[in-house]
C-alpha cells in the first residue's frame, strides 16, 4: 500500500512536469530517442533518491538538477561515440506534418545553432529560455554559482546572436506558446 | 547587435522544442518501471550497487598502485643501499667492458670486503674464502687520477697506506718533479700489489683519492691453467716415481745411469711447471694496481684539442650516466602522479555525484 502512495508521488511529478524535463533534455541533447532515455532515468533516479529532497524544498528545481546531471553524463559517455550532428528525421516529420516549411526549417535551424553551440553554455540556454528558471535555480541546476550561470549566458546569447537561424525567430507570434506555457 | 533580445531567443527556443512531440505512453512507462522497483528494491538496486562497484574498483586500484609503487621503491632502496658501493665501483670501471660481468658477480663479495677492510684499518686481513682458493682470478688494473697541487705528496702516502693496511704492498714507484718549477705538473707511477680479494676495494678506495681521469681493471679467471699446471705436475711425478723404482730394481750401471738421466729430466720440467704454477699462485693471490697520478696542472698541459676531447667524452659519460640516474627518481614521480590523478578522479566523481 505504501508502494502504491509513493508511486502516486512520481505520478504527481510526472503530470507537472514531464512534457517540459522532455523537451528540455531534447533541446541540450539534439536527439529525441536520447532525451527520453534520459529523462526516464533521470525521472528513476530521482524517485529512488526522494528520501534525500527534504521537505521545504523545491521539487522542480530538484529534479531539473537531476535531469541536467543526467543528460550531462549522457553527454560525456555515450553520445560522444555517435554522431551527434545527424539529423533529427523525427523532428522533420513531426513538424512536417503539423507546421509551414519554413517554420520547420527554422525548428531545425535553431536545433542545429543550440547544437553548435558547447554543452555547458547551451544546457543554461535551454534552462533559461526553455525552461524559464531563474538564473539562481539554473545555478543549482547546474551546481555552479549563479555568477557563473551569468558569464555562460552572455556568452552563449553572443555566439547564438552570430547564428541567422535565431536571429531570423525574431518577435512575433507564437502559434505554440500558449501550449507551451500551460 | 552583438546580442540576442530574451524575447527573440525565448520564443525561437519555446518553437523548436516544441517540435518534439512528447512520447506516448512515457509516463506510464516510467511509473511501471518504478513500481517494479518499489516491489523489487534490492534488485533495483543492482544499478546503484554497480556504480558502487566500479567506483571501489577505481579506489581499490588506485590504494594497489599507491602501495606498489610504496613497496617497490623501499624494496629498491633497501636493496640498492648495502650494495651502493660495489655497484658505485663497477660503474666507474665501465670503460673496460670485458671485466663488468667479473665485477657484477663480485659486487657483493666486495663490498663486505671494503666494509671489513675499513672496521680493521691497517690489521692485514686474513684471506678466508674456500671459493677464491678454488677459482684463480688475476686481476690487473691501472688508474689514472688527477689531483689537486697540495694533495699530490698526500695521495702517494695514502696509497701506500692503502696498500699496507689490507696486506698488499708498493711494488714500485716512480714520482716525477714538475718540469714548470716546484711541485707543479708533479706526476707519479705506483704498482700496487693487494691481496686479491681486496683488489675490488682498493680500486674504490684509490678512486677517492682525486678525480680519476680513467680506470682500466681486468679480471682474467686462471683456474684452467692452473688445473692442467697441477695436472701436468701430478703425472710428471708418477712417472718420476715409477722411474725412481724401475731405477731401484735396476742391475746394470748403464740402465741405471740412462735412467737417472730420465728422472733429471722429468724433474727440471716439474721444477719449471711448479715455477708457472707459483707464479699463477703468486698472480692471483695479488691483484696489481697502477696507479698514476698527475696533478691538476699536469692535465691542463694537455694539448688543447686532446684536453678538449678528454671533457666532451667525460660530460657525454656524465650526461648518459645523470639520464640513467634521473630515469628511476622521474617513473617513481610518474607512477605517484598517475595515482594521485586516479585518486583525484575517483572523489571528483564521488563528489559530482553526491550532488545529484
Amino acid at each position: 500500500m505504501q508502494h502504491t502512495t509513493e508511486v502516486d508521488a512520481l505520478a504527481v511529478w510526472l503530470d507537472e512536469g514531464y512534457a517540459t524535463a522532455f523537451r528540455t533534455a531534447c533541446l541540450i541533447l539534439g536527439n529525441r530517442s536520447d532525451a527520453e532515455e534520459a529523462v526516464q532515468e533521470a525521472y528513476l533516479r530521482a524517485w529512488r533518491f526522494r528520501a534525500s529532497l527534504s521537505s521545504g524544498s523545491d521539487v522542480r528545481r530538484w529534479l531539473y538538477r537531476v535531469v541536467v546531471n543526467t543528460c550531462n553524463s549522457k553527454l560525456r559517455t555515450e553520445i560522444p561515440h555517435r554522431d551527434r550532428r545527424a539529423p533529427d528525421t523525427e523532428l522533420e516529420r513531426v513538424a512536417s506534418r503539423a507546421h509551414g516549411t519554413d517554420d520547420v526549417e527554422r525548428a531545425v535551424d535553431v536545433v542545429s545553432a543550440l547544437g553548435d553551440l558547447p554543452a555547458h553554455l547551451r544546457v543554461v540556454v535551454v534552462l533559461k529560455y526553455y525552461a524559464d528558471l531563474s538564473e539562481r535555480e539554473i545555478a543549482t541546476a547546474i551546481g555552479r554559482p549563479p555568477g557563473t550561470v551569468k558569464s555562460r549566458l552572455h556568452e552563449a546569447r553572443q555566439l547564438l546572436a552570430a547564428h541567422p537561424a535565431v536571429l531570423a525567430g525574431a518577435p512575433g507570434p507564437s502559434p505554440t506558446r500558449s501550449e507551451v506555457l500551460q | 547587435m552583438s546580442t540576442l533580445h530574451d524575447e527573440a531567443l525565448r520564443t525561437a527556443l519555446k518553437d523548436a522544442a516544441h517540435r518534439y512531440a512528447v512520447p506516448p505512453g512515457a509516463t506510464e512507462h516510467i511509473l511501471e518501471a518504478a513500481r517494479v522497483a518499489s516491489q523489487k528494491p534490492r534488485r533495483e538496486a543492482g544499478g546503484e550497487s554497480r556504480h558502487w562497484t566500479r567506483r571501489r574498483t577505481t579506489l581499490v586500484a588506485a590504494v594497489a598502485i599507491v602501495l606498489a609503487v610504496l613497496a617497490g621503491s623501499l624494496s629498491i632502496a633497501g636493496l640498492v643501499g648495502p650494495h651502493r658501493r660495489a655497484v658505485v665501483a663497477g660503474a666507474a670501471l665501465t670503460p673496460s667492458s670485458s671485466h663488468a660481468p667479473v665485477f657484477g658477480a663480485n659486487g657483493p663479495l666486495l663490498s663486505q670486503h671494503v666494509m671489513s677492510g675499513l672496521s680493521q684499518g691497517s690489521q692485514p686481513t686474513t684471506p678466508p674464502a674456500p671459493a677464491t682458493q678454488q677459482t684463480k682470478v688475476v686481476s690487473v688494473g691501472s688508474i689514472s687520477l688527477s689531483v689537486a697541487g697540495s694533495d699530490f705528496n698526500n695521495a702517494l702516502a695514502m696509497l701506500s697506506a692503502i696498500a699496507t693496511s689490507v696486506g698488499g704492498y708498493v711494488s714500485s714507484s716512480k714520482v716525477t718533479a714538475g718540469s714548470q718549477g716546484g711541485a707543479a705538473g708533479s706526476s707519479g707511477v705506483i704498482e700496487l700489489r693487494v691481496p686479491q680479494e681486496q683488489f675490488g676495494s682498493v680500486v674504490a678506495r684509490t678512486e677517492h683519492l682525486g678525480h680519476v681521469v680513467s680506470a682500466v681493471t681486468n679480471s682474467t679467471d686462471v683456474t684452467s691453467q692452473y688445473v692442467d699446471y697441477q695436472s701436468r705436475i701430478g703425472a710428471l711425478q708418477a712417472s718420476r716415481s715409477q722411474y725412481l723404482a724401475i731405477m731401484a730394481r735396476a742391475s746394470s750401471i748403464g740402465d741405471i745411469l740412462a735412467i737417472q738421466a730420465q728422472v733429471n729430466v722429468i724433474e727440471s720440467e716439474i721444477e719449471q711447471l711448479e715455477g708457472q704454477r707459483n707464479l699463477l699462485v703468486n698472480q692471483a693471490a695479488y691483484g696489481t694496481l697502477t696507479v698514476a697520478i698527475n696533478q691538476g696542472a699536469a692535465l691542463a698541459s694537455q694539448s688543447g684539442l686532446r684536453h678538449a676531447w678528454s671533457q666532451s667524452i667525460s660530460g657525454f659519460v656524465a650526461g648518459v650516466e645523470g639520464l640513467i640516474r634521473a630515469a628511476g627518481p622521474a617513473l617513481f614521480g610518474l607512477l605517484c602522479l598517475a595515482a594521485l590523478l586516479l585518486l583525484g578522479r575517483f572523489g571528483w566523481r564521488a563528489s559530482q555525484r553526491r550532488l545529484i
